[in-house]
């Protein structure tokens, strides 16, 4: 620096001092910058929380948008008449011969009699195509449970094959392009379904069979019911499994280790485990648990144990946070009241740590909810038609099933599919707004 | 450096004698040689005390000199604090407090302590003072437990003001009701002696004055220490005062002498104001 600009350094600064007007044109300058500034941050701010909702609004609007329609089913209803000799029985028929009997003659019968101009063989077989492939259970289901239904006539609700139940949904009676069609129908179906809608005898009904049914080839046939329980088996496994293991090392670390380099070492452990990838814990599983250890794939047994590995982490990591917020003065109190180490953690620091440990818990569990690619490796992803009654059953959870309906062609099965998301996505939410509420409850000042 | 620093760092050296009566005949706690150490830090010199029955000393001296740290090694609080280590001999009625064969939960049932800021639990008044009862087992029936929350929150003036609320949390109380709960938390288990860090360092001057009236009263049956900052409390409360600097034990004299006449010039400069 040289003694010149020392000296209009000076004089600027002299001036500055005597001058106040000066002083406070500078200081609006200073003060422009900075509300411009203190603008700009908040409008950043504002547009990445609209930002955020947008993306979430676009995805709830785009899957209830199409999932909703997977919460209606058609029906057709039909006049049946139960009698012996459709199914080519005589009134002397034994039990068992009844049962064995080929029960989809009632239904086809009856649609040979409604429609007596369709007579091809095509066309026959186009006609019974229409009504789902599982009608001659259902019809012989309702006469082994009530008998006395045989020998009367009755009008069934007979359920609409996805093909029909789509069309009619989405394109019958609307002014649609023709490249908005849904329909795989052939002609001669979509002038039944035009005649079926005005003699008044196709209804849309809420559809209990999404979740009264488990998973199906057919789409009109399938449901969340075994994806549901599966999930729930295996989470209450999760529970059963993780909670204590999670809280117990928490306490541990937290209350009694001592810091030296084991520890640390295993601090740091506990952080890298949850950043693993989640599908790292599946192939685990395959190769402990399968292959060592030879237990039975696909059963929730073997997914809560995955899924415990993958969520302990979280939960050890908030366990602890809740732990270390307990105001160490409430541990000197009772140590100075002469309780001992246990009892001052039993008595006080977890009563206070609790719901930062069940929120960081309920948060675990959400998340292993909706967890899909460690359980695709230990084969969560078979089809299963059965609702698993126990741990050891088979069974697939709901984003398996979802990752398994998203794979399936039958348009029908992408409606299905949005609605096995918003399924799942009300469990999350019920889930993440009780584990808030929990937190809210609970919460104590000190 | 101001004048009483350069005297300091003359007076205080390695080797050190405390002035004044730091022993005594027959004593509640006997300190001899107690060296406290953090890590490679050494936070207390080679302290020799005396703590007399049924008295009240006070613990003075500027800030980090380590009369808390000292105070907590009286019911090795410290033994919470990993790095801490504590050497010398440490005797309550002639037990060493860090035999290993005394059991801790044992010697601070006996030696309780009240903190600087009040720490109640977050649980309703009468668990408070039920929960030393209740842990080490004094009580055989609720009746019994009953009356012992009720004497002790009598003898800490607490009983009218909250009798009414027994089951309501005791953190709704106000700080000098929250220390006198603590303080009746502590005399419920009937220790020998009570540590008292601080007591009234976050209470305002009325709480101080109801707490300094109980210590007062409560002397007649505990022996007490406590650490103040407040020269003109120690002067109230205590009966003995024990002046330490940096780690050491300066003096220890009665209460009227070290204020009045103080032998050493430490403790003159620090209680006129000089260093402090």
């Amino acid at each position: 620096m040289t003694n010149s600009t020392n000296t209009e350094a000076s004089t600027a600064i002299n001036q500055l001092f005597e001058d106040r007007t000066l002083l406070a044109k500078k200081r609006a300058v200073a003060r422009k910058r900075r509300n411009r500034s203190e603008q700009r941050f908040r409008w950043a701010g504002r547009l990445s929380i609209a930002f955020g909702i947008a993306c979430v609004l676009f995805l709830f609007t785009d899957i209830i948008s199409k999932g909703i329609g997977a919460f209606t089913q058609t029906y057709v209803d039909v006049e049946i008449t139960f009698d012996q000799e459709t199914l080519g029985l005589n009134s002397q028929s034994t039990e068992d011969e009844i049962k064995a009997a080929s029960f989809g003659s009632f239904y086809k019968k009856a649609l040979r009699d409604k429609y007596p101009e369709i007579t091809g063989r095509t066309e026959k077989r186009q006609l019974y195509a229409m009504f789902t492939s599982d009608m001659p259970l259902i019809l012989r289901n309702m006469v082994v449970a009530d008998p006395s239904i045989m020998g009367s006539t009755k009008i069934i609700s007979m359920i609409a094959d996805d093909d029909f139940d789509t069309y009619y949904k989405h394109s019958y009676g609307r002014d649609l392009d023709e490249a908005e069609q849904i329909s795989r129908l052939s002609d001669m179906q979509e002038g039944l379904v035009d005649s079926l809608a005005k003699s008044g005898a196709v209804k849309t009904k809420f559809n209990t069979i999404l979740f009264t049914n488990s998973d199906s080839r057919e789409p009109e046939l399938a449901g969340i019911k075994g994806a549901i329980v599966g999930s729930i088996l295996t989470l209450l496994v999760t529970l059963a499994l993780s909670f204590p293991i999670a809280v117990a090392t928490a306490i541990y670390l937290e209350e009694f280790a001592p810091t030296n380099r084991i520890t640390d070492f295993i601090e740091v452990n506990i952080n890298n485990l949850a950043a693993v990838p989640s599908v790292i814990f599946g192939l685990l599983g395959l190769a402990i648990f399968i292959n060592f250890f030879g237990m039975p794939r696909s059963v929730p047994l073997l997914g809560g144990f995955v899924l415990t590995l993958m969520t302990l982490p979280t939960i050890i990591i908030s366990s602890r946070a809740a732990i270390k917020a307990v105001p160490p003065s409430i541990r000197e109190a009772a140590l100075g009241m002469g309780a001992s180490k246990v009892q001052t953690v039993i008595h006080h620091v977890l009563p206070l740590a609790m719901p930062g440990m069940l929120t960081g818990t309920i948060i675990g569990m959400a998340q292993a909810l909706g967890e899909t690619a460690p359980l695709l490796m230990i084969g969560m992803v078979a089809f299963i038609v059965d609702v698993p009654t126990g741990i050891t059953d088979p069974a697939t959870v709901l984003p398996v099933q979802i990752f398994l309906w998203s794979d399936s062609p039958e348009r029908a099965f992408v409606e299905k599919t949005s609605a096995a998301i918003m399924v799942l996505l009300t469990f999350l939410i019920c889930m993440n707004s009780f584990a808030v509420w929990l937190r809210k409850r609970l919460e104590r000042r000190w | 450096m101001n004048t009483a620093q350069q005297s300091m760092a003359e007076i205080v050296k390695e080797t050190y004698q405390t002035v004044g009566l730091p022993l005594l005949d027959d004593p509640k706690m006997r300190v001899r040689n107690a060296n406290v150490f953090y890590a490679d830090k050494q936070a207390i010199f080679d302290v020799n005390l005396d703590i007399g029955k049924n008295q009240v000393i006070s613990m003075i001296g500027p800030s980090g000199c380590g009369k808390s740290t000292f105070l907590r090694c009286l019911n090795r609080m410290n033994d919470t604090i990993d790095i801490c280590r504590v050497e010398g001999d440490l005797l309550l009625e002639d037990q060493d407090m860090y035999d290993k064969k005394i059991d801790v939960v044992e010697l601070r049932a006996r030696v309780g302590m009240v903190f600087q800021k009040p720490n109640p639990f977050p649980k309703s008044i009468y668990e408070n003072v039920a929960y030393g009862a209740r842990i080490h087992g004094l009580t055989d029936n609720k009746v019994q437990l009953d009356e012992l929350v009720e004497t002790s929150l009598i003898r800490c003036g607490l009983w009218k003001e909250v009798k009414d609320r027994l089951n309501e949390p005791a953190t709704g109380l106000s700080g000098g009701q929250q220390q006198r709960l603590c303080i009746a938390r502590a005399i419920a288990v009937n220790p020998e002696v009570i540590l008292m860090d601080e007591p009234c360092s976050a209470l305002d001057p009325i709480a101080t004055a109801t707490v300094e009236e109980l210590i007062h009263e409560l002397s007649q049956n505990f022996t007490i220490c406590i650490v103040t900052h407040s020269m003109q409390q120690a002067a109230r409360v205590s009966q003995r005062t024990a002046y330490f600097h940096l780690g050491k034990l300066i003096e220890v004299n009665d209460t009227s002498q070290v204020f009045t006449n103080p032998e050493h010039q430490l403790t003159e400069a620090y209680i006129t104001g000089r260093i402090g």
